[in-house]
This record gives structure tokens, C-alpha cells and sequence, in this order.
């Protein structure tokens, strides 16, 4: 009786929306996400009100004689996939449609086998939804979420996220002295107009002038190498601890160093001109923190990081 | 202290205070929109996780209050116990943070997801995931 009353309040909407206006053509949405048991629709309706919901909208139209274009829109699943042929078959046997020669068991054969396809788009190894795995994604640091690009369609396409890219610029390079916009310059983007009496901020860019924050980033890299190096270090203004970490990432720079209740403790990346001072000047009332603890000569590694670097600029 | 009745999605119900449900924005709404005198209907969160995410918060709830002795050290050893748990588990425990919209929490568990991603090829992040969807289903 519930789902009957929801009927005859959709069958007053429909008449309430003809007599309003008179339509040329009336394109129906016609999904079965509404179906018990499916997932998301949570509206618990059975075959046979799908099967009467079609029956209705198409008698309108057939009365009227208005054109009308179904489609089958979402929530099909294997299961649901006999039941919209069921529907459409008894819309033929009303009379309400013509299926051209097409018998049933072949439209029968042909719903499955396209709702078989549909079922496979999504690639299994990712469960989680868009938002949430962009979220897991600003917890990794510029290579490790190349490699989270390589592994799946659906984690390519949220990998290019352009706000995710676009942060890597704002969030960590405008803390130091790289000019972002320079940066994005020297990789050969055209920012507008070089009117330097108004500093350009990354986040006034517009997508259209960059086309794609992850080839843009790529090229800078590529152009300036030393960008990288921002994502193994950074220093903690507040209380002057240095993180020597491989991975630092968007989210390490968007929160606070390990004193988490204090909120003003930001973290800024370092340069690797600040890098070579801090080590030479001997400022010795910098300490070390580190994030992964796993080796006890942490008083050297700075000094060891230095050779590396130097290894790695030649 | 006013309490809180959450359902999850098995129909159990949970009393909690107040003052730990509002740590939960989407809690926090509802809350503000129908008031407290109906239990708020969880239907994505089941019994165990909402179990989960309720002793989250109220520990750190505790860490936080003054005169609390719990040390950096200790509170780190239980976010790393918590989420020590199986990848299905814990892509629930990201799911129902998310939709709870518990930002600690879901910082955790996200970053504890990174963490499993980093420093691994593509190929066995691929694995990794696939056969946790397998066991899942």
C-alpha cells in the first residue's frame, strides 16, 4: 500500500506537469536504481511497479502523442536487467510500443549482455569513492602518487586531479622562495599578461592556461629537478625542527609538525641553499626530528643527505 | 550529560554522550536539524565499525581533556593498534569516516592507506587491493 500510494502521487505529479506545459518531445529517465535491493536507490520498489511506472508514462505519451525516448539510465545490475525487459515486453503487448520485429527473447539476450559490460567498468581494485581516494592521494608524496597513477584506470584519472596538482605548487611552493608563477614560467606557460606590478598567485591560474596541473608539474620538475627536493625536508617554523623524511606530501604541509595541538605550528619546506647554511653554520640548537625512526646515526644524517645531494646536482 | 542514540545499520543502537557525537559533523547536522529526541540512523555505518569509531574518538576525547596522563607516545600506539586491522576493515573504517565525516579519523585511516600505497609498484598495490576486494566479497 505504501508503494501504491507513491503511485498515484507520481501518476497526479505527471498529470499536474501536462497541464502545465505541452511537450514535443518527452525524453524518459526511466532508471531501476529505484528497485528493491539495489545498492544506492534504497526506494524499494518492485518489478511490478517499475513495469506499472512505465506503463503509465508511456500511455501519457501514447494519448497525447508526444514522441518519447526511454532510457534506461542507471542501476543495472544482472538481476535487474530481466526486469526492464519484462517491462518493456508488456509495453508491447499493450500496444504502447512497437518493438519492430525484434521477439522477445532476443531483446531478452541483448538487456543482459549490455548490463554485463556495464558491470565490468569499474575497475576492481578500487572500492573507494572519488573524494576519499583523492584524499588518500594527498597523503603521498609527488613519485609515490605517480606510481598510484600506474595502477588502474579509475586511480589514473583521480590522480590527475587537477586541485591536487594545483595544491602541490600552492601549498608547498609558495612557502618558500621558488615563485611558484616563475616556476610554471620557466616551464614555458604563458601565465597572461607579465605585468609585474601585480603578482601573479598560482591559485588565480586558471585551468585553461595550464590545461593540466600533472604535465605541469612534470615539465617543472623537469626544468628545475630541485623541486623535488622540497618533498624530503622541511622545517618547522614554531619550534625549528627539521623533518628529514623521503616522503613528505600535500597533507604533512597542509597539517602542523608532531606537536599537533599546537595549530601554528606550520611546516615549511626548505631549500636546499637553506639546507647547505643550516648544516655549515652548525646551528646547533636545530634538532633533528625525524618521522620514520628507524636508524640511530640521526645525527649524521644530515651530513649524509648533504653527499647525496651533491652527488645527485652533479 | 545529554546523550545521543545512533543506529547502525543493523539496527543496534548506540547511547553515546553529546559532546563525543558532535565530533562527527554529519552527526553534528542532524543533531542541529531534528533535534535529539529520535535516534539518528546511521544506514551506512554497521554495529562493528560505529563500535570502532566510537571508542576512536572517545580515547582521544580522553587524551585531550586536562589532567589526561596520556602520553604523545601512547596515543600513537593506539592510532597505530587501530588501525592494524585488515585492508576490508579498514576501507570501512575510511567509508564510514568519511560519510560520519569524522576529520581525525578519517586523516588516520587515509593516511594509513597512503602509507600502504607508498614505496610499492603499481603492480602489487594492484594485487594488494584486488585480493582485499576478493576477501570482502
Amino acid at each position: 500500500d505504501y508503494e501504491a500510494k507513491r503511485w498515484i502521487d507520481r501518476r497526479v505529479e505527471i498529470s499536474e506537469a501536462f497541464q502545465a506545459f505541452a511537450p514535443d518531445l518527452l525524453v524518459y529517465n526511466a532508471g531501476t536504481d529505484i528497485l528493491e535491493g539495489d545498492p544506492l536507490g534504497r526506494l524499494e520498489v518492485s518489478p511490478e511497479g517499475v513495469k506499472e511506472r512505465d506503463e503509465i508514462v508511456f500511455s501519457f505519451a501514447r494519448q497525447r502523442n508526444i514522441p518519447i525516448v526511454m532510457l534506461t539510465s542507471g542501476g543495472y545490475m544482472r538481476s535487474s536487467a530481466g526486469v526492464i525487459a519484462e517491462s518493456i515486453s508488456n509495453l508491447h503487448s499493450k500496444k504502447l510500443i512497437d518493438l519492430a520485429g525484434a521477439t522477445m527473447p532476443e531483446l531478452a539476450r541483448s538487456l543482459p549482455c549490455c548490463s554485463n559490460r556495464l558491470m565490468e567498468l569499474p575497475p576492481k581494485s578500487c572500492q573507494l569513492p572519488v573524494d576519499v581516494l583523492v584524499h588518500v592521494f594527498s597523503f603521498l608524496d609527488p613519485i609515490s602518487l605517480a606510481t598510484a597513477g600506474c595502477v588502474c584506470r579509475s586511480w589514473n584519472s583521480e590522480y590527475k586531479d587537477a586541485n591536487l596538482w594545483q595544491k602541490l605548487f600552492t601549498v608547498v611552493l609558495e612557502n618558500t622562495s621558488f615563485d611558484p608563477t616563475r616556476v610554471l614560467q620557466l616551464a614555458g606557460f604563458e601565465l597572461g599578461d607579465d605585468d609585474s606590478s601585480t603578482p601573479l598567485r598560482v591559485k588565480d591560474v586558471s585551468i585553461q592556461k595550464i590545461g593540466c596541473w600533472k604535465k605541469a608539474f612534470e615539465i617543472a620538475v623537469l626544468r628545475s629537478p630541485k623541486l623535488l627536493y622540497l618533498f624530503t625536508r622541511a622545517q618547522c617554523l614554531t619550534c625549528k625542527a627539521t623533518f628529514w623524511s623521503s616522503e613528505l606530501c600535500l597533507q604533512t604541509f597542509a597539517n602542523q609538525c608532531s606537536k599537533k595541538n599546537f595549530q601554528e605550528h606550520k611546516l615549511r619546506p626548505l631549500l636546499l641553499e637553506q639546507v647547505v647554511s643550516f648544516v655549515l653554520m652548525g646551528s646547533r640548537q636545530a634538532y633533528n626530528t625525524k618521522k620514520d625512526s628507524d636508524s640511530d646515526e640521526d645525527q649524521y644524517l644530515p651530513y649524509a643527505k648533504l653527499w647525496e645531494y651533491a652527488k645527485w646536482l652533479r | 550529560m545529554v546523550k545521543v542514540t545512533l543506529k547502525s545499520a543493523e539496527g543496534d543502537v548506540f547511547e553515546v554522550d553529546e559532546e563525543l557525537a558532535l565530533e562527527s559533523l554529519m552527526v553534528k547536522n542532524m543533531i542541529e536539524d531534528v533535534g535529539l529526541d529520535s535516534a539518528i540512523s546511521l544506514p551506512n555505518v554497521s554495529s562493528t565499525i560505529l563500535a570502532k569509531v566510537i571508542e576512536y574518538i572517545k580515547f582521544h576525547m580522553d587524551a585531550q581533556k586536562d589532567g589526561s596522563k596520556k602520553t604523545s607516545e601512547e596515543i600513537k600506539a593506539f592510532d597505530d593498534d587501530f588501525v592494524n586491522v585488515g585492508i576490508p576493515t579498514l576501507f570501512e573504517m575510511v567509508l564510514a569516516s568519511n560519510y560520519l565525516n569524522v576529520k581525525s579519523l578519517l586523516s588516520l585511516t587515509c593516511n594509513t592507506v597512503a602509507n600502504m600505497i607508498k614505496t610499492k609498484p603499481p603492480a602489487e598495490v594492484k594485487e594488494m587491493f584486488t585480493s582485499a576486494k576478493q576477501a570482502k566479497a
